[in-house]
């Protein structure tokens, strides 16, 4: 029998209304302001000073509870992973579940608390005992939540089990005196405004006759914040596409590159369907976190992108269609304190696609800005009013964020991504970090320096095939040649025109000095009216903080043995205190649109600061 | 004890990798192929670009140059139909379009015949490609014979152009190719394509910008004043700023001319006349400004 069901729908009405009175004008109704906690009202207790404990018998837990600020305020994960790996891929009669059915398994999608694992992910309250409660009290409790009104639940320790507490519904009487254990999840990621924040408020009413007490705890749903690249890696996860051309080249230089950063981090080859080798586009990955006793609880979220399927022409999808196949490997991780959220309007235009891959969004790393200041960074992605990825996507983004994000343009890409223009680097300065910005500039005048020194024979892409099937030809040319080609050198400059215009906005926004964005020479050539790189994309690589940069190799001209690209990126990040590791992607990912980043994605953090405020 | 929660979290995922490797990560989605409309599929050996209106005296001179290449350098015929044969082992873009373009600019001028062969003549026999491979190859191999500024190409490129319907991006990759060529005949052309309105009309405005003499300035500057929207004057300051592109008029071939300093001061003067008639164009007036500037 549910709690609260022996007493009529309207005392439970009554009751549930002078709840919700006594909310709103809790200093008149009763709050207890003498003796022990809990002696003269009923109280309800949560971490509110975030020392990871509930305080049942100070008072350390009370003092604003029914607000939140940076400094106090509980705070209630999305109980969004599976922590008994129950949630199957397939359906009973063995065929691949849909998209929609696959997003909707979660521990938080059903009304049991799944064992220990789960309990932990939930979020502890507790209802003082009240040795004072009047003869005949009633007590209900209730919970709101603005941006997502179903989504929180409310579990009561009842009988040595966890049930759930449906909103509004009354407590036994006799939780009235002796108290209860509560314990509360939220079940969906915040989904409101940026910087409004998502709160869930859990409310206590009593009645007895014409008196009427109420307490109510305003607890934080954690935002999914996340990652960015002063965080130290801890995973890289690798396109793992054995049977393509350049392959083993690739796998065997991010795996001694990594070595060489000396950050122990592990390298997993990881393999999509082969024909969707981009993995840095098929999620971003995020934490929530909350403070528990002598640390924090992480939950790791895999946003999946919004992309929808390419197994068919654009011309062909529909709403119902489903979504980019190898994006369904998220799925995969979901497990114990793992998550997967997965958002899209399928009214999203589809020739809009590219935008939304997750190659597109990135993380300015904290800082201080003319503009204001950014303690967990700032999101950036490539938008503009008509070249804009999903709308429902950058709205969940969004509302995990304090600030809006950087929106750049990136319509002038063939690819349309931030990570094929610009990267955000570790570095030992003061900030921390810098900006790694593509610059045709830069790789002209390099060019142009050789070719001046009647160097201009010197093979550029020497060596290098021109596909990635194996049939191709050599893509080998020479510097007079490249220089010589108008096309070429006509959509660097038109590129090199865009990228002034980025790093103008950069250095206002993010408050930069000249020192901290550095030109990484990239050519680009024109495929349709747009730019793609020419030469393979500097930027687009793989920090490994503190001082290891993975890219691309450039396959420029060689004087002496160096690579003058390589060299000339190596001069520029190694003010920063960074070291660059040149990393084979030529045939299998330069040739197809992308670089090293592109086939990567990386695990970092959950980070020291807390995103709630205070000290690491 | 609950911090080492993060590191379980490695382990979730570290215990997932390799039961993808083992799972169903490569199956189908259900229904991923079956949605839209079923789409009649070119039978085995017909050109890509399917019935292509080339005028016959071209097409028998096209035939005729492709039956002497062949005998005279079949390899580079054998290449093409390779790189046709390696499609469905090739990733698609990171765009999720293919992209063999890159492939086959390289081969150079020898792929010129194999390539209008196979777009406007006849294709292989054997299983025909699917709908996206064919379209996104047919799109590629355009822009990769245009790229080539190869006068053989023009009877098919102007057949491209001139055809009505047909998709976009075959459409601006023809003309893209066509303009490259440069000739009086080219610039007529395209900028027929231009005056057609809507997005193959500023497909058409857009391509100008690659054929860069004084009279594709004249022509920019008719067009601007027929103008009938934002988006219009829009894609003829963009095609100005690209016509006076000052790197490309610092290469050997546009150097030698003598027409660049006409030429760039006119698409100049061009941006900065749209840029007062068209208050909402200045961020792209200005930016052309300064591809022509340098």
């Amino acid at each position: 029998m549910p709690p609260g069901s022996r007493l009529t729908s309207s005392l439970r009405s009554a009751v549930v209304a002078v709840a919700l009175l006594c909310a709103a004008v809790s200093a008149s109704c009763g709050e207890a302001d003498e003796g022990a906690p809990g002696d003269a009202a009923p109280d309800l207790r949560a971490d509110v000073d975030r020392d990871g404990r509930v305080d049942t018998r100070g008072d350390s837990d009370e003092a604003g509870e029914a607000e939140w600020s940076a400094t106090r305020g509980a705070v209630v994960l999305a109980n969004l992973d599976d922590d008994e790996r129950a949630c199957p891929r397939l359906d009973a009669a063995g065929a691949p579940l849909s998209d929609l059915d696959l997003a909707a398994c979660h521990d938080a999608a059903d009304s049991v608390v799944n064992g220990p694992d789960d309990l932990a992910d939930l979020t502890a309250i507790e209802l003082l005992p009240w040795p004072g409660a009047p003869a005949g009290v009633e007590l209900s409790v209730t919970w709101t939540r603005a941006d997502v009104p179903t989504g929180a639940r409310l579990f009561l320790l009842q009988g040595g089990a966890w049930t759930p507490l449906p909103s509004g519904a009354l407590v036994p009487p006799e939780a009235a005196r002796s108290g209860a254990s509560l314990r509360l999840e939220a079940t969906e990621v915040p989904r409101g405004v940026s910087g409004e924040g998502a709160f869930v408020d859990v409310t206590v009413a009593a009645a007895a006759g014409s008196r009427a007490w109420s307490d109510t705890v305003r607890l934080r749903v954690a935002p999914v914040v996340t990652q960015h690249d002063r965080t130290p890696a801890r995973q890289v996860l690798s396109s793992r596409v054995e049977g393509l051309a350049g392959y083993l080249d690739f796998h065997d230089d991010l795996v001694r590159g990594v070595a060489e950063s000396g950050t122990g981090v592990e390298v997993t080859p990881w393999p999509p369907p082969a024909l969707d080798p981009w993995i840095q586009d098929l999620f971003e990955l995020g934490w929530m976190t909350r403070p528990i006793d002598g640390g924090t609880h992480a939950i790791l979220v895999a946003l999946r992108s919004a992309n929808v399927t390419r197994a068919v022409l654009p011309s062909q999808v529909t709403p119902e269609s489903p979504r980019r196949e190898a994006g369904r490997m998220v799925f995969d991780f979901r497990g114990p304190d793992t998550a997967v959220v997965q958002v899209f309007d399928p009214t999203h235009p589809v020739a809009l696609d590219t935008f939304n891959s997750t190659g597109n969004f990135d993380r300015v790393p904290p800082h201080e800005a003319p503009g204001g200041s950014y303690p967990l960074g700032r999101a950036v992605r490539g938008a503009t009013p008509t070249a804009y990825p999903d709308r429902a996507f950058t709205a969940l983004l969004d509302a995990q964020e304090e600030a809006p994000p950087l929106e750049l343009d990136t319509s002038w890409l063939r690819v349309g991504h931030v990570d094929e223009m610009l990267a955000f680097v570790p570095a030992a300065s003061a900030r921390g970090w810098a900006v790694l910005i593509a610059s045709p500039r830069r790789a002209r005048a390099v060019f142009e320096e050789l070719a001046g020194r009647g160097l201009g024979e010197t093979p550029v892409f020497a060596g290098k095939l021109a596909g990635a099937s194996g049939v191709t030809p050599s893509a080998e040319t020479t510097v007079a040649a490249v220089l010589a080609d108008e096309d070429v050198m006509a959509a660097s400059l038109r590129a090199a025109i865009e990228l002034d215009e980025i790093a103008s906005r950069l250095t206002a926004e993010l408050g930069l000095a000249p020192s901290e964005l550095v030109e990484a020479p990239v050519l680009f050539a024109e495929s349709l009216g747009r730019a793609v790189a020419y030469t393979p994309s500097l930027v687009n690589g793989v920090s490994l903080p503190p001082a290891h940069l993975l890219v691309p190799r450039a396959h420029g001209p060689r004087v002496d043995g160096v690579d003058v690209l390589e060299a000339s990126l190596a001069d520029g990040v190694a003010a920063l205190g960074l070291t660059l590791v040149p990393v084979e992607d030529w045939e299998l990912f330069h040739v197809n649109g992308g670089e090293v980043h592109c086939a990567t994605n990386l695990l970092r953090g959950p980070g020291t600061a807390p995103w709630w405020g205070g000290p690491p | 004890m609950r911090r080492v929660l993060a590191q379980l979290a490695l382990a979730a995922l570290a215990v997932a990798l390799p039961g993808i490797a083992r799972g169903d990560a490569g199956r189908p989605v259900p229904g991923a192929v079956a949605t839209g409309p079923a789409q009649a599929r070119p039978a085995p050996g017909s050109p890509l670009l399917g019935a292509l209106a080339v005028p016959p005296g071209d097409r028998a001179r096209l035939a005729a140059a492709i039956a002497r290449e062949r005998a005279l350098n079949p390899a580079a015929f054998a290449a093409l139909r390779a790189l046709e044969r390696s499609l469905g082992s090739i990733p698609a873009g990171r765009d999720g379009r293919l992209d063999v373009r890159a492939a086959l600019r390289p081969l150079g001028h020898a792929a010129v015949l194999p390539v209008l062969e196979r777009l406007a003549l006849a294709g292989p026999e054997g299983e025909a490609l699917d709908d996206p491979r064919r379209e996104a190859l047919a799109t590629a191999l355009l822009e990769a014979v245009g790229a080539l500024r190869d006068e053989r190409a023009r009877p098919v490129l102007a057949a491209v152009v001139a055809r009505a319907g047909g998709r976009l991006e075959e459409v601006r990759a023809a003309a893209g190719g066509l303009a490259r060529l440069g000739a009086d005949t080219d610039l007529e052309l395209v900028a027929r394509l231009a005056r057609s309105g809507g997005a193959r009309g500023r497909a058409g405005v857009e391509a100008l910008g690659a054929l860069r003499r004084p009279a594709t300035i004249r022509t920019l500057e008719a067009l601007l004043a027929e103008a009938g929207s934002e988006d219009d004057a829009r894609a003829v300051v963009r095609a100005a700023g690209d016509a006076g592109n000052a790197w490309a008029w610092l290469t050997p071939a546009l150097a030698g001319s003598g027409e660049g300093g006409r030429t760039r001061a006119a698409a100049r003067a061009l941006v900065e006349r749209a840029a007062r008639t068209w208050p909402g164009l200045a961020r792209e007036a200005a930016k052309s400004a300064r591809v022509i500037d340098g």
